[in-house]
């Protein structure tokens, strides 16, 4: 039962029942796809002029800067549902039936990751589809797309093995959820909405050292300027990073729990 | 009981539930406090677009976020209402001789507590940050004028609509009504700079001439009738209407 092939079956399970469980509930899904789009069609309406001051990356649009922290606030948003479902799951006590079955314990964080690096895939898809008449660009063609779908899935990973760590440890929805804005400020404080060289002082100081920015600014290279292997393969490092970090925090949390 | 009495009651029975839980006021205070902080590090280069009446960043963003947190803090009291009718709570002050009256006004009260509560948090952190006051006494008075108005415009949406739905799946619009009303406003931006839609949603919502009282506070020109009017009519229009809406609400509800 706990040969590899077993796990991958258990994974499959586990990610397709996290899958269904977010497309079941419009209420899941529904606000990290409108909000970052009402965001986008907001800021670019209010701060397209900016492009004329020296110094903006060279854009064709504002939508086109903001692309790439379009998908990032989406996928965020749209990312918490692994600890929520895993601590309803502990209040539940369906956890512990989980536990208490043949269920290899890494399936329960691989699983659950799975499923919502595949939504995150599927966001990011949708934004790219609905921003590009819009202004939004792709100038790195299909490669570029894919990456970026790619970046998406593992940053979505990487939420949820967060929120997926503070679930398990916590059993709190409560919890999960005021973790949240650690999150949300780590966007804000990067380069997603503005270029922190313009903003001066201490915000660019503080978006220079925020490994999301260097995410999303390679990401953008591929959205306005073309293909660049150099900001792929950082921005897939960056994304690739966090998912093994919150990864290894999800199993540690687990392996926590199972001790208690 | 008259409607004065009871009117402070219910006003107290809130205030009293937030000093004994300071916890209810902390995600009231951050997002504005939060968000300050953030727009004036990630905005102040777009100053330098002009048209803005000021050329401090913390000026113009101060009055705004004093404005989101009055009308949050304001609609919080549809969160709580949705709370007691849950639990039973508003049946029983339904069915207990407390007038209608006392009901609506004390709870809004109790929001327009909050809401000055919080705005007074903010601009403290607001002029720590380096906001300088412009308009004097009366432009502060015009700026919490514009953050009471807001507040409880912002109680009567929600408490209308947690009157009629008696349901706390109803809460996610309350928020939600007051966050796109704010932000298509000149919240971000002035007119001039605004672009397309934004710009013709801006001119309409009533909302922006509140800012425009509000940012008197702040900005270069002082206080003048012209930046006073248009948002004494807007607060006059939008508490007045909401009011309505959530007294037809109330005295339509049935235990």
């Amino acid at each position: 039962m706990i040969g590899s092939g077993h796990t991958l079956v258990q994974v499959r399970a586990i990610a397709g029942r996290s899958v269904r469980a977010v497309i079941r509930q419009p209420q899941l899904w529904a606000p990290s796809l409108i909000f970052p789009l009402f965001f986008t069609a907001l800021s670019s309406a209010a701060f397209e002029r900016t492009r004329g001051i020296p110094g903006f990356p060279e854009v064709s649009s504002f939508v086109a800067f903001l692309l790439a922290a379009t998908i990032v606030q989406g996928v965020m948003f749209g990312s918490t549902s692994p600890g929520t479902d895993a601590a309803l799951d502990i209040e539940s006590g369906f956890f512990d039936r989980l536990i208490a079955s043949p269920v290899a314990r890494i399936a329960l964080v691989a699983g659950r990751l799975t499923g919502i690096m595949a939504l995150a895939a599927g966001q990011c898809l949708v934004f790219v589809v609905v921003l590009l008449p819009f202004g939004a660009t792709m100038a790195a063609g299909w490669v570029g797309l894919a990456v970026t779908v790619a970046i998406a899935a593992l940053f979505g990973g990487a939420v949820g093995g967060f929120s997926l760590a503070v679930g398990i440890r916590t059993g709190s929805v409560e919890a999960v959820n005021g973790f949240f804005p650690i999150f949300f400020a780590l966007v804000f404080l990067s380069s997603a909405f503005f270029p922190p060289n313009i903003s001066g002082g201490w915000f660019e100081t503080v978006a220079g050292l925020n490994p999301l920015s260097y995410m999303i600014d390679g990401m953008r290279t591929l959205h306005v300027q073309g293909w660049d292997a150099g900001a792929a393969s950082g921005s897939l490092a960056v994304a690739g990073g966090l998912l093994a970090g919150f990864v290894a925090l999800s199993l540690l949390s687990l392996r926590a729990r199972l001790r208690s | 009981m008259g409607v004065w009495q009871g009117t402070m009651a219910i006003a107290g029975r809130g205030v009293i539930k937030t000093r004994r839980i300071p916890a209810i006021m902390i995600q009231s205070v951050f997002f504005p406090t939060f968000f300050l902080v953030i727009y004036v590090g990630l905005y102040a280069g777009v100053l330098s677009l002009g048209g803005f009446g000021t050329a401090s960043v913390e000026n113009w963003y101060v009055p705004f976020m004093m404005i989101q947190g009055g009308s949050f803090s304001g609609v919080a009291v549809g969160f709580s209402t949705a709370v007691d009718i849950d639990t039973g709570f508003f049946d029983r002050l339904m069915s207990s001789p407390v007038s209608r009256m006392s009901i609506l006004a004390g709870t809004a009260l109790f929001g327009l507590f909050r809401a000055l509560l919080v705005a007074t948090v903010v601009l403290g952190v607001g002029v720590a940050l380096g906001a300088r006051f412009t308009g004097g006494l009366v432009g502060v008075i015009l700026l919490y004028l514009a953050v009471a108005g807001i507040s409880l415009a912002a109680s009567g949406w929600a408490l209308g609509l947690i009157y009629r739905v008696k349901d706390q799946r109803v809460a996610p619009l309350f928020p939600i009504g007051i966050f796109l009303t704010l932000f298509m406003s000149t919240a971000q931006v002035p007119l001039e700079v605004a672009t397309g839609w934004l710009r013709t949603v801006a001119r309409w919502n009533p909302v922006t001439e509140v800012l425009e009282l509000s940012r008197q506070a702040f900005l270069d020109d002082g206080v003048s009738m012209s930046g006073t009017v248009g948002g004494v009519v807007a607060i006059l229009v939008m508490v007045l209407g909401f009011g309505v809406f959530a007294w037809r609400g109330l005295v339509r509800y049935v235990p």
